[in-house]
This record gives structure tokens, C-alpha cells and sequence, in this order.
């Protein structure tokens, strides 16, 4: 294969000639994801356009009457954007702490952050049942300080949710806020500093501002995630706590309404399209600074 | 003892060595009496475990003084610098501004001003911003702020860039906008670590001349560090050269460069030339006992006895024509001859194996002796310089 | 004189901070340690903290064919999804990293996408695909689906230890005759066995933690044990499910130590 700077490379002779080097290396996973991926999103997309009857707009034409949908939809918005920023700010302040360790307790630190990031959410959601039920860790814990137990409401309703949301999210902001404020020129704070600035100006002024391109690429990826959650409202969340990802569940398995649960499917296709094209974009432009 | 001037602009004390000797012509004020120092260090002394980056370090800053500290990585040079700008604290030893005591003052209180070798201007604000970032912190007027701002820009000759962001400048721009900010807020003393060390050979020479003027039409302070001998001769007031954590060698650069007072300086500054011999002095001077070559004839001041290091500059050995004399003189033959533009170095092989080089300014119409010929070197005994043997 | 000490003393506001983060990482942690303590509490009361110490949980798993079967399935389906993705990703990662193709971006985007699509979308699709092909409920649909999932983390694993390797050896061995596939085989896998054994474990785990995917297409005989365990989470809280939530917990914790190692060793060994 040609040496990445040949990248360029005119063509010598007069024919024109399709660059080709290495094509076969990827061709098998070509194949699989073709077969795999591709076809099976295909289906997706030509389910939502097909009834029994054959080719319609019926499901489309349900979801934009159904007030089921609306309120899924709005739910599912909600849900994502209040968890989102509650694990950005948790995560910033996480990604904080972080910097300011020496490289060894930070190597410490960071590993309790993967170890939940590698935990399997379904174990996660699982605990979160023990800890925030009526009976569980977190009222037992609050009963035996108070002297009663006072049975707040944490689980099977948004708060539930938002908890398991929130706990899977925060790594997925540490990772790039730390990434960006490791790579922050250490001299700017000493400038800072010599010219007068105090700790929290520095953060301020100079710290903050800085990491903007890499909480926004944070938030994008936590929207991104929030939106295809199933597993976590499925177990925490109550009946008003129905995401996009349940509904399609509901509508796959017990309504078997294939159509609808399709369009529903490319809906949230197409949202996700659109925030990863924004985070490309977003990466590009750091990339290109 | 009297030092007669030379050349006279303003600074203050120069350290003579204690062994003393006929320094080229520096001029001297009654320190003590007249201005006190703007920065006093006391016996600064840095650990870290077992190693000792800084070993009970002393050092007056006089006002307006340009201070240069000089010496290879590893020398303390940035560690004393970082001391100073409050980045590190010393393990022991004190530290004065002004009169006030600032040796565990946190680096934000010091009002010192500093220039970073990477520039670290915030690349996030305009040009404007970054020169008004001190200002803005001091709550600063923003009439005020305005008018300082320009004001320094116009000092460092780019009113133009205000709106621009770092990253659009050259890095000589850079370096300037960074200049421009740590002058703007009026610090009593400016440090800069070495700031020309990102900029290219040609660059640097300009930067030098402007940093210079900068210092010379303001009456700053500053304490500058770098490891290039050529910068620190050119700019600095006086260079402190420093090495293993002390100061080796301090004194104007003139002083500094031909009369070395340690084997340090001298092997810094280009070590050739540089032997051990006994040392005695008489009625006119002081006499060097170097086993081969014999006598030597040495400067008038220095130490009644024992063991030293000497050596003579490479430039100030000339070729004898017959018949004439010199104090010094020493039989060889032209070994080997190199030819550096300006200068021609030739290795004069004397006997016993030892060597001289001989630095003469390059002849054209080559004259000058050729390789293999028989050679009479000569100095005059001012030139031999005695050397006290670096502390270990 | 200056104080003797530095100026480090603590203000409040910086304890206040350090517990807020400790909060926080608790808050982290807790849910994915807590199985580990309740799975050894025994079958009588499934609580935090646990009223005694049995094994009695980990009987009823082992004793019932279903969760065992699951096990099984899981750790078979785990081990072949990672060997066809680690393979698979590992002719992909080289080809992007060092060929030079019409399409290659595009083609580079299309093989990390799975990442960012939801997986409930991938889920369905392959859901009604499977039904047509007779793959639902086979290991073996339940190994591509997977094998599409870990993909993408095989080669971003890869494409980040190809970066490290000095492309000059591979030139060489190019000017010396040896084929594409051949400097593939010989020269880059030996110098990426670290990277190699990484992604291989995150597939596996990966795999074996899915659930959504594994839920729309696993049948009676081919289930896998986070399935079950949804299953049974959204029915009725069976004791067993503590036990299983531990042995995924405790595969994950083995996979990073096994990653920690393997990054211990690649820095010894560069």
C-alpha cells in the first residue's frame, strides 16, 4: 500500500485510476455491515412506510396525530436535557478535581470513573431498584438518622430516572472536560496568578472559558445517549416516564404495530443524525484551532 | 580599593571577587548609602528529597538594574526564577521587595511582573484583553484601562493588533503583547524567563535590541534568564552566571567575560586555554608556577598562595614577530588551524602535550602563520586571569 | 521572617468541595458495587445491608438451567463476538489507518457509526431482518448483531495503537517484497498484541453487558443472561438476579484489571 504522503498522487499515465490500496482490508467488515447494519436499518425505514394494505404514510400520519407521542416525545426531551445538565455539571466539577491531582492519585481517581463506566447498566439500574425504593438503602439510611423513615418517592417516577440517567452519564463528561483542561497551557494560570488574579478569577477568566468546546461536545454526547435510553426508564421510571426507546418496545412487542414502531424508530434516527452531525462539526472546529 | 571608570551609565555595585584583581572599569556607586536594592535575596536555598536545586543563593537587585542569570539546565537559574515569582517556595532563605518581605507571600500578591518563554497569552481574548487582563483584575477604570493599554502598544511599537487575537500574531508579535503586558500594570520588577528561546536566530537579535530599549527608555527592573551567553553579554547590566545551585561567577559582562574568577566561568564562557599552577605574589604582582611552562606572569592583585586555576582569553594571545617581547611568552608549533568567519582559531601545541589556542581576527591575505610552522605566543600579564577552582 | 510553613493551609470552601466530590463519586460507584454485597446475603431477605453471609443466591443460579443457560450462552456468544469483531476490526482499522481508497472517510464514519445510533434502532431493524432469515433465538444472530455493537470500539482501539507503531518498519518490509497482507500478518499484528488483547476484551465485555439488542432477538434457546435478568427485573424480583448482576459486575472488574495490566506491560516493553 501506498505511503500515507503518496495520498495525493497524480496519476501518471493518462487514464484515470480509482485509488483502491487497502480496499481489501476493509471489505469484509463492508460486507457485514452491509448485511448486518445496513439492511436491517433499511427494513426500518421501509417498515415505517409500509402497512398490511402496502406502501403509506399511515404511520407517519399516527405519530403526528397522536397524543401519545407528543407527550413520549416531550417526555423524552425533558428527560434528556434535565439529565444532561445535571451530569455535566457533576461531571465538571469531577473532571475539576481530577486536574488539579498529581498524576498518580489522578491515575487513582480516574479509575473509579471507568469502573462504573464499565459497569453493564442493567446492574447499575438493578442496584438503584435496592437503593431508592420505599425500603431501600438511601430511606433506611435517612430512617435511621431522622428516627422514621420518610419514604421519599425515588424510584418509579422522573427522579428515578434522572438518578440512573445522571449515574451513566457523568463519565462520558469527565473523559472530555478532563482531556481539555490537561491540554490547557499551565503557564496562563501562573500568568494569571503573577499578574494579580486570584484562584477563582483564574477559573473565571481563564479556565472556564477555555473548556467551552468541551462541555458543549459533552452535552452533545449526553443528549446523543439520553435519547436512546431504554433500559434505565424501563426500570426506574414510572408510566409518565415512557421514553422514545420504550414506546418502540411497546409498539414492537405487545402492540405489534411493526409501522408505527418504525416511523418512531426513523424519528429518532433522524434526531440522532442531527446532534452527531453537530458534534462533528463541533470536533472539526477544535481540530481545526 | 578604587575602581576607575570606564564607560558611564547608571547601576550600582559590582561584587568583586574576593581575591580581587584589576577589573576592567566599572562604575560604582556608594550603594549603601544612596538606593537600596529593589530586590534582596538571602541565602535562598531550594531541596527537593535529596537534591539541592538551589544552594544558599544571595543577591541584590539594584533599581533599574538589568540583571541576566546565566548558566546551563540544571544550574538553579529558573528555580531562583520561579522563588522570585512565587510559583515555588524556598526551603530555607528570605526574600525582599521593596523593603517588605515577600518570601511566603503567594505569587498574586508580589505584583512582579513576568514574561513566559511561550508567551501564555490567553488565547481566548483579543490583544486589547490580554494587556488589560492585569488592569481588569486591579478593577481598573475602563477609561483608564483603555488609555494604558494603548499606551503600552505604542511602547511596543503595534498599535494596530488590538483587535486581533494571539494566534494571528508572529511569535516575535506574541512575545511583545506579552512584554506590553507585564509592563502595563507598573510592576516594580519584571522577570523574564527566557523569552527569546521560541523565536528564530534573527528574531532573537532584534528582540534583544528592543527588549533592551524598552528597559533603558523605562529605568526597569528585570531579572533576566537564559542559557545563551550571547544574549546575556549583550543585554544585561551585570550576569550572574550560576551552576549545580550557586552562583558562580557575578560581575558586568565585560568583567565577567575576560577576567573570569572561577574555572566555572571561564570553561562557561568558551574553556580554553585554562591550566593549574601555584600561585605567589611579589613586590609587582602576582607569578603563577606552572609546571612546563615555568613562570607566568600574572595580574597585579590576587592571592599570596596556593593552588589556582588561570588561563587567558584565546583573543588576547598574539604571535610574536622576532625581535619583539612580550611578559609572557611561549615557544610552539601550529598544529591545527580552523577557520570560523570572523575569527581563526589556531591550536599552538606548546610541549609536554599541553596546547594554546590562539584567536586572531581572520586574515585575508593570509600572512599569518601556516600549520607546522614554529611559533612565539605572547600576553601581556594583565591578560592572565586567576581562576578559583569551582566549588563542588 | 516569613512564616515557617507554606501557605497551604485548606480554606472551607475547598473542604466543602471535597466532599461534594466525594459525594459524587460515591454517588458513581455505589450502584455498580452494591450487587456484590447483597448477592452474599442469602435468599431470605434481599437487602442492603445484607442480615447474614450465604452463598445461598449463588446455589439458586447455578441450580437453575435457565440462568445457567444464559450464562453459558452469554460467555459463548461473548467469546465469539470478540474473536469475529477483534478480526474483523483488525483488517478495518489497518485498512483506514494505512490505505489509500476512494470513500475512505465516508466508509470510516459508516463503521464507527453503530456508536451513536441508538441501539434500540439498530435493535428493531435487526429484529425484523432476523425474522425473515430464521435467526432469532440462534447464537448465531445473536453473534453478528453483536459483533456490529463492538466493531467499532475494536477499531477505535486499534486506529489509536496503529498510531504509535513506526510506519517506516512496514515501508521496509514493502521494499522487501513482502505483500500488503503479508506486512499486515507479520510486521503490524505482532507489534499490536497489546492493542489486540485490549479490544478483544472490551468486545467481549461489551457483548456480554448487552441487553436491548439481545432482548428484541434472543428466543428460548438462545438467551443471554442480561436478557433474563431484564426479564426478570420487569416481572418479579427474583433473588437470582443479584447473583447474576455480580458476575457481570466482576467480569467487568476483571476486564480492566486485565486492561490495566496489558497497559502496564506495553509500557515496559515500548
Amino acid at each position: 500500500m501506498n505511503d500515507i504522503s503518496e495520498k495525493r498522487r497524480r496519476p501518471v499515465s493518462g487514464r484515470a485510476r480509482i485509488p483502491l490500496d487497502g480496499f481489501g482490508f476493509i471489505l469484509p467488515s463492508l460486507i457485514l455491515f452491509a448485511a448486518v447494519f445496513a439492511v436491517p436499518i433499511g427494513y426500518v425505514v421501509m417498515f415505517s412506510f409500509q402497512t398490511d394494505e402496502g406502501a403509506s404514510l399511515d404511520g407517519y400520519r399516527w405519530i403526528l396525530d397522536s397524543n401519545l407521542f407528543g407527550r413520549v416525545l416531550w417526555t423524552s426531551v425533558q428527560i434528556a436535557l434535565l439529565a444532561t445538565l445535571v451530569s455535566v455539571i457533576l461531571g465538571y466539577l469531577l473532571a475539576l478535581f481530577l486536574y488539579r491531582l498529581s498524576p498518580r492519585k489522578r491515575a487513582v481517581g480516574l479509575a473509579f470513573v471507568l469502573f462504573p463506566f464499565w459497569t453493564s447498566i442493567l446492574v447499575k439500574s438493578y442496584s438503584l431498584t435496592v437503593l431508592l425504593g420505599r425500603e431501600g438503602v438511601v430511606n433506611s439510611t435517612l430512617g435511621w438518622f431522622l428516627g422514621y423513615n420518610p419514604e421519599l418517592p425515588l424510584i418509579f417516577n422522573r427522579i428515578g430516572v434522572l438518578i440512573g440517567m445522571s449515574n451513566h452519564l457523568v463519565p462520558f463528561v469527565v473523559f472530555p472536560v478532563l482531556a481539555n483542561l490537561l491540554a490547557q497551557d499551565r503557564n496562563l494560570g501562573q500568568a494569571a496568578a503573577i499578574m494579580g488574579a486570584s484562584p477563582f478569577t483564574i477559573f473565571r477568566r481563564v479556565t472556564l472559558p477555555l473548556s467551552t468546546p468541551a462541555i458543549l461536545a459533552a452535552t452533545l454526547m449526553c443528549l446523543i445517549i439520553s435519547f436512546g435510553f431504554f433500559v434505565t426508564p424501563a426500570l426506574l421510571g414510572g408510566r409518565t416516564d415512557v421514553m422514545l426507546a420504550n414506546l418502540i418496545d411497546l409498539f414492537t412487542r405487545e402492540t405489534l404495530n411493526w409501522t408505527v414502531a418504525s416511523a418512531i424508530a426513523v424519528v429518532l434516527l433522524t434526531a440522532s443524525i442531527v446532534l452527531v452531525l453537530a458534534l462533528s462539526r463541533l470536533t472539526g472546529q477544535q481540530k481545526a484551532v | 580599593m578604587t575602581e576607575t571608570l570606564a564607560s558611564p551609565p547608571r547601576w550600582a555595585m559590582d561584587h568583586t571577587h574576593p581575591s580581587g584583581r584589576d577589573a576592567p572599569a566599572q562604575p560604582i556607586r556608594n550603594t549603601m548609602a544612596e538606593t537600596a536594592p529593589i530586590l534582596r535575596m538571602e541565602g535562598l536555598t531550594k531541596l527537593y528529597g535529596a537534591v539541592t536545586a538551589l544552594d544558599n543563593v544571595s543577591l541584590d537587585v539594584a533599581r533599574g538594574e538589568f540583571v541576566t542569570l546565566l548558566g546551563p539546565s540544571g544550574s538553579g537559574k529558573t528555580t531562583l526564577l520561579n522563588i522570585v515569582s512565587g510559583a515555588i517556595f524556598p526551603t530555607s532563605g528570605a526574600l525582599w521587595l521593596d523593603g517588605r518581605d515577600i518570601t511566603w507571600v503567594e505569587a498574586r500578591r508580589r505584583g512582579i511582573g513576568m514574561v513566559f518563554q511561550n508567551f501564555a497569552l490567553m488565547p481566548h481574548l483579543s490583544i486589547f484583553e490580554n494587556i488589560a487582563f492585569p488592569l481588569r483584575v486591579r478593577k481598573v477604570a475602563n477609561a483608564e484601562v483603555k488609555e494604558r493599554v494603548m499606551e503600552a502598544l505604542e511602547l511596543i511599537r503595534l498599535p494596530g493588533v488590538a483587535a486581533r487575537k494571539p494566534k494571528q500574531l508572529s511569535g516575535g508579535q506574541q512575545q511583545r503583547v506579552a512584554i506590553a503586558r507585564a509592563l502595563v500594570y507598573r510592576p516594580p520588577v519584571i522577570l523574564m524567563d527566557e523569552p527569546l528561546g521560541a523565536l528564530d536566530r534573527k528574531l532573537r537579535h532584534q528582540m534583544q535590541f528592543e527588549i533592551k530599549r524598552i528597559h533603558d527608555d523605562l529605568g526597569l527592573s528585570m531579572i533576566y534568564v537564559t542559557h545563551d551567553q550571547e544574549e546575556a553579554l549583550t543585554m544585561s547590566d551585570r550576569v550572574c552566571l550560576m551552576g549545580a545551585g550557586r552562583i558562580q561567577d557575578i560581575g558586568a559582562p565585560q568583567r565577567i567575560y575576560s577576567s573570569p574568577a572561577t574555572e566555572f566561568s571561564a570553561d562557561f564562557f568558551g574553556g580554553t586555554n585554562i591550566f593549574r599552577a601555584t600561585v605567589s605574589r611579589g613586590p609587582d604582582g602576582t607569578t603563577l608556577h606552572h609546571e612546563v611552562f615555568g613562570p607566568v606572569l600574572g595580574p597585579g592583585a590576587g592571592p599570596q598562595s596556593g593552588e589556582v586555576g588561570w588561563m587567558v582569553r584565546p583573543e588576547q594571545l598574539r604571535f610574536l614577530p622576532p625581535g619583539e617581547g612580550a611578559d609572557n611568552e611561549l615557544a610552539g608549533v601550529v598544529r591545527d588551524i580552523t577557520l570560523s568567519g570572523q575569527l581563526t582559531h589556531y591550536a599552538v601545541a606548546v610541549s609536554d602535550g599541553l596546547e594554546f589556542t590562539v584567536a586572531c581576527l581572520t586574515n585575508h591575505a593570509t600572512r599569518g602563520p601556516f600549520e607546522g610552522d614554529q611559533v612565539r605566543i605572547g600576553w601581556s600579564r594583565q591578560a592572565t586571569a586567576i581562576l578559583k577552582p569551582t566549588e563542588q | 521572617m516569613g512564616k515557617r510553613s507554606s501557605p497551604s493551609r485548606r480554606g472551607i470552601a475547598e473542604w466543602l468541595f471535597l466532599l461534594l466530590i466525594g459525594g459524587i463519586y460515591v454517588f458513581l460507584t455505589l450502584p455498580s458495587v452494591l450487587t456484590i454485597p447483597i448477592s452474599l446475603g442469602g435468599s431470605r431477605s434481599v437487602t442492603f445491608p445484607p442480615t447474614e453471609f450465604s452463598l445461598d443466591l449463588y446455589r439458586r443460579f447455578f441450580a437453575s438451567p435457565v440462568w445457567t443457560g444464559s450464562l453459558v450462552e452469554s460467555l459463548i456468544v461473548g467469546a465469539a463476538t470478540a474473536v469475529l469483531a477483534t478480526l474483523i476490526g483488525a483488517f478495518a482499522a489497518y485498512g483506514l489507518a494505512r490505505g489509500n481508497f476512494i470513500g475512505q472517510k465516508l466508509i470510516g464514519a459508516i463503521l464507527l457509526s453503530p456508536i451513536l445510533v441508538p441501539s434500540i434502532v439498530i435493535a428493531l431493524g435487526v429484529y425484523f431482518y432476523f425474522s425473515q432469515m430464521k435467526l432469532i433465538g440462534t447464537t448465531t444472530g445473536l453473534v453478528l448483531a453483536h459483533s456490529i455493537l463492538t466493531i467499532p470500539y475494536v477499531i477505535v482501539v486499534l486506529l489509536s495503537g496503529l498510531r504509535q507503531l513506526d510506519q517506516k518498519i512496514e515501508t521496509a518490509a514493502g521494499i522487501m517484497g513482502a505483500s500488503p497482507l503479508r506486512v499486515f500478518t507479520h510486521v503490524v499484528v505482532p507489534q499490536l498484541r497489546y492493542s489486540l488483547a485490549s479490544a478483544f476484551l472490551f468486545a467481549f465485555l461489551i457483548s456480554f453487558d448487552e441487553t436491548v439488542i439481545s432482548w428484541f432477538i434472543a428466543g428460548t434457546h438462545a438467551t443471554t443472561l442480561p436478557v433474563v435478568m431484564y426479564g426478570s427485573l420487569k416481572v418479579e424480583v427474583a433473588p437470582e438476579i443479584a447473583a447474576a448482576a455480580t458476575m457481570l459486575s466482576l467480569t467487568s472488574i476483571t476486564i480492566i484489571l486485565c486492561y490495566a495490566i496489558f497497559q502496564k506491560q506495553e509500557k515496559s516493553a515500548a
